[in-house]
């Protein structure tokens, strides 16, 4: 999670929303967050549980791309 | 207000000692208490009673959709998180057990002006043309 705050402070093009998920679960049923943290990018389930930085940025960067493909 | 301290203001205070620039909370929570509403309010008042740089400002108003538009929260209750600029960074639902220590190292992040990040992460984060909205799902236990 700091992660995702940190990439906020980073760059003004991210914005970072922390959920948590006891006062929103429908939001936990919304994106099928099984297990926590669970990370969303523009909509798209992306990180579930931690992982390395490395590993987390190549992956939210990868949905980036999908989710603009999609649009 | 909820009879007890949340936390202990001496952990609070040994946290966020190191900040020495200003943090803003603007915190937005209904016009109708509840208990939730008011241990979570209680905490963010504690915080910021741990520093002298961190301020509490309070909307504890009806939802009005064209503010919170313009403010970028979805739901109440929320915390929007400023430093120099608007960080981006809103927090839904009170930062506590787990989450409190993380919740803690933002603002102690805010207030320095450094994300923490890898140079590489940074390389990466150079390169994006348009915006991405992160949504992370917590669990304070």
């Amino acid at each position: 999670m700091a992660l995702a705050t940190g990439l906020a402070l980073a760059n003004e093009l991210v914005t970072t929303d922390v959920i948590m998920v006891n006062l929103f679960p429908y939001l936990a049923i919304r994106y099928h967050a099984d297990d926590v943290p669970t990370t969303v990018v523009n909509g798209k389930k992306t990180l579930v549980g931690p992982c390395d930085e490395t590993e987390a940025v190549a992956k939210i960067l990868a949905a980036v791309v999908a989710t603009a493909e999609q649009r | 207000m909820p009879p007890v301290k949340i936390v202990d203001p001496a952990m609070l205070r040994e946290a966020l000692r190191d900040i020495a620039q200003p943090v803003i909370m603007h915190y937005y929570t209904s016009d109708v208490e509840s208990w939730y509403s008011l241990a979570e309010h209680q905490l963010l008042e504690e915080i910021a009673s741990a520093s002298e740089y961190i301020t509490l400002q309070v909307y504890a108003e009806r939802w009005d959709a064209q503010r919170e538009a313009h403010v970028g929260i979805a739901r109440t209750p929320a915390i929007a998180l400023y430093g120099e600029r608007d960080t981006g960074i809103r927090y839904y639902g009170t930062p506590d057990g787990y989450e409190l220590a993380t919740f803690l190292s933002t603002l102690r992040a805010i207030a320095a002006g450094t994300p923490g990040l890898r140079p590489d992460t940074l390389a990466h984060l150079r390169q994006l043309t348009q915006p991405v909205h992160l949504e992370v799902l917590v669990s304070p236990t």
